[in-house]
């Protein structure tokens, strides 16, 4: 369903990526694992087309289509989803007003306003949280935990194929890990695919993963099943860089 | 008033000394309003055209103004209905908001005016200037020039002289107008237009008060010069919406002054999308203790269009609070000017008072957006704040809204909507807001990808 094959990319003239391997099945879900500064980060906004960085080379295909010449709202269409680690604030834009236009964006077929609203009490009542909260403009005075389960929230109405999660159990408590996993799940099926960008093995225990990679210097430099990120909780990151470090 | 009757002065070209005598006598004026028209012609004779020199005047060039060169007056027909106003008017007041009273002014005279009788039975009156001297004399004499004088500057000058028209709002002691009122300001000649709105609400009531302003196509410049003054009695409330959208071959000019007693609110609104050049000078007089002023503003320029907006928050009393926040948006090659100055005088004690600007520049590089705020405090002990910002539309933003499938026309039309949406949520008028809403669909017209690279 993804496959990026030696993908490289830069911002402001630094590579980050420098040559990244990485296969995704369809219902798979995937963890990557990876010290500060590996490039986790910059993986997943170069997946979703952040126009910020530049990609150098490789090919990255989704469906079987090619998506680096893509914009990010025809990515999303395919698909695609990108949970931010760092979502940006929009004033003036209520949650529901944003949801209303993005879901009718990705569907192919309007909701009438009824059954947006429907799905969205839904949705929102699987994330625990407040009616009210549709009425509050995106993001803005949202504290860390109510953000990420706003990205969640989002991930449930769109009902992506692939969902890209960069660090978002980073900053949350046991609580909020616990909602945000049990919304992953939710979508948890043949058709749902993941790749759960992460420090910590922490979250993991909440979703299990099919695989676990290690991304160092930019590029995988070690998969294997779950249990590679006890391995790796066990060791620390010390321990992949001395193991695969001086491969790079 | 029909055409055969207008002096032959008011039909040719340029003002001076007997067109302003000519229009007093044609209106049949008493003697001490002739007098305040020749005294100001006087105080404008001598008031030099401000120039780029001039602070106040710093970044808008009105070289170019030639008002020697408009028709000091048009006149208009009379009709008996709504039904026979000119078709654009008719589709201005059944897209506004519903009204209690109406008063439609083309070109320089008034042509129809209608007040509910539940209203006029409680006392309210709603008229042009030239009817209300007729039965409410003593007062139009004592507030008429009192918050937009003659010494103002050069524009307030000519509009004590020349003006033709405008409105008296007066609500009486304790009357509460739940619908709204609605005045119309319809230019189609190549001219002049020169409203004065006079607002008088009394203690303990309140009213909501909407001036609009808007003119048929044309390519010779024509010219609007308006005065507005709204006094505020005590814990009296009003609300006032100024919504400017002429065509472009229109220079408005205009002065809005409140003055606002003990314990009494001003929510203002100024609206700025049309004309060549418009300026706008908003001043919020808190005079006494416990009043508040609230000022909105939002003005949206596109091509070559120039939009200034000078403020004031004079803080002469204690205990009173203010809060302003105008937002613009710029595209093509467009100037916007925010001006503002919170004053606060030497004994208003326990002052609140705040004032933001926000400018978002949609994909040029060639628009400019001038933003002064400023605050001059003369008292210890207060709470004043100012900020601005002007920036363009954050490319973050729009990845984010792009992220979830929206494409980038509809992405950017969500945050020029969000940005001034901050300003539109605070005011509870549902029409306007939907009028506001079509004109800045407008403006933002087929997006603005094109950007410099």
């Amino acid at each position: 369903m993804l496959k990026i094959d030696n993908l490289q990319a830069e911002i402001d003239g630094n590579e980050i990526l420098k040559g990244l391997e990485l296969e995704v099945g369809k219902g798979e879900i995937h963890a990557i694992m990876g010290p500060n500064g590996s490039g986790k980060s910059t993986l997943s906004n170069v997946l979703m087309g952040h126009p910020r960085y530049e990609v150098t080379g490789g090919s990255v295909t989704f469906l079987g289509e090619d998506v680096m010449e893509m914009e990010a709202d025809e990515r999303a269409r395919l698909g695609m989803f990108l949970a931010f680690q760092y979502p940006s604030e929009v004033p003036g834009v209520s949650v529901a007003n944003f949801l209303r236009t993005a879901v009718n964006a990705v569907r192919e077929e309007e909701l009438s306003i009824m059954e947006m609203y429907r799905l969205l009490q839904d949705k929102m009542k699987i994330m625990q949280m407040d009616p009210k909260f549709a009425e509050r403009y995106l993001n803005e005075g949202f504290s860390g935990g109510e953000k990420k389960r706003n990205e969640i929230l989002q991930m449930l109405m769109l009902e992506p194929k692939l969902s890209i999660m960069d660090e978002t159990d980073s900053g949350l408590d046991i609580d909020a890990l616990q909602v945000v996993s049990k919304g992953v799940n939710e979508l948890r099926g043949p058709e749902f695919s993941a790749v759960i960008i992460t420090h910590y093995q922490r979250i993991l225990r909440y979703i299990e993963p099919d695989r676990v990679h290690v991304m160092l210097d930019g590029r995988i430099v070690t998969s294997g099943g779950k249990e590679l990120a006890l391995e790796l909780e066990d060791k620390g990151y010390d321990w992949v860089r001395q193991e695969f470090g001086s491969a790079a | 008033m029909q055409q055969k009757d207008v002096p032959e002065v008011l039909r040719s070209k340029g003002i001076s000394v007997e067109v302003v005598e000519a229009l007093s006598q044609f209106k049949g004026e008493p003697a001490w309003l002739t007098e305040r028209r020749l005294h100001a012609w006087a105080t404008f004779e001598k008031l030099p055209m401000p120039t780029l020199r001039d602070e106040a005047w710093r970044y808008t060039d009105i070289s170019d103004v030639r008002i020697e060169d408009f028709l000091p007056y048009a006149p208009s027909p009379d009709v008996a209905s709504e039904g026979d106003l000119p078709e654009a008017v008719q589709k201005l007041i059944s897209e506004g908001e519903e009204n209690s009273a109406l008063l439609v002014q083309h070109n320089s005279e008034t042509s129809y005016s209608r007040v509910d009788e539940e209203l006029a039975k409680k006392g309210v009156v709603f008229t042009d200037l030239h009817s209300a001297l007729v039965e409410h004399e003593d007062i139009i004499k004592e507030k008429l020039f009192g918050l937009v004088p003659e010494g103002y500057d050069k524009f307030a000058a000519l509009s004590a002289a020349a003006f033709s028209g405008g409105s008296f709002l007066y609500v009486p002691r304790g009357v509460d107008v739940e619908v709204p009122i609605q005045s119309y300001r319809w230019l189609d000649v190549v001219g002049s237009i020169m409203p004065r709105t006079l607002v008088v609400v009394e203690d303990g009531a309140s009213v909501t008060y909407i001036d609009e302003y808007a003119s048929a196509d044309a390519e010779d410049p024509a010219f609007s010069n308006g005065a507005v003054e709204l006094y505020v009695g005590e814990g009296a409330n009003l609300r006032y919406v100024s919504l400017q959208n002429w065509e472009r071959n229109v220079l408005h000019f205009n002065t809005i002054r409140s003055r606002t007693e003990k314990d009494a609110t001003i929510n203002s609104l100024v609206v700025s999308l049309g004309a060549q050049l418009s300026r706008t000078n908003v001043e919020a007089g808190l005079t006494a203790s416990g009043s508040d002023s609230e000022m909105l503003g939002m003005y949206f320029a596109d091509s070559n269009q120039v939009l200034d907006h000078h403020t004031l928050q004079d803080h002469i009393s204690p205990n009173a609070h203010s809060d302003l926040l105008y937002k613009g948006a710029l595209r093509d090659e467009s100037l916007t000017v925010f001006s503002g100055l919170i004053r606060v005088e030497p004994g208003a004690q326990k002052t609140d008072a705040y004032q933001t600007n926000r400018n978002i520049i949609l994909g040029t590089d060639d628009a400019f957006a001038v933003s002064l705020p400023n605050l001059e405090i003369m008292a210890d002990d207060v709470k004043c704040s100012h900020g601005s910002t002007t920036g363009q539309v954050d490319e973050t933003e729009l990845f984010y809204l792009m992220s979830r499938g929206i494409p980038r026309r509809e992405a950017e039309r969500l945050v020029v909507f969000g940005f001034f949406g901050e300003v539109t949520s605070r005011v509870p008028l549902k029409r306007l807001k939907e009028k506001l809403d079509r004109a800045i669909e407008g403006k933002i017209g087929l997006g603005f990808e094109e950007r410099a690279a």
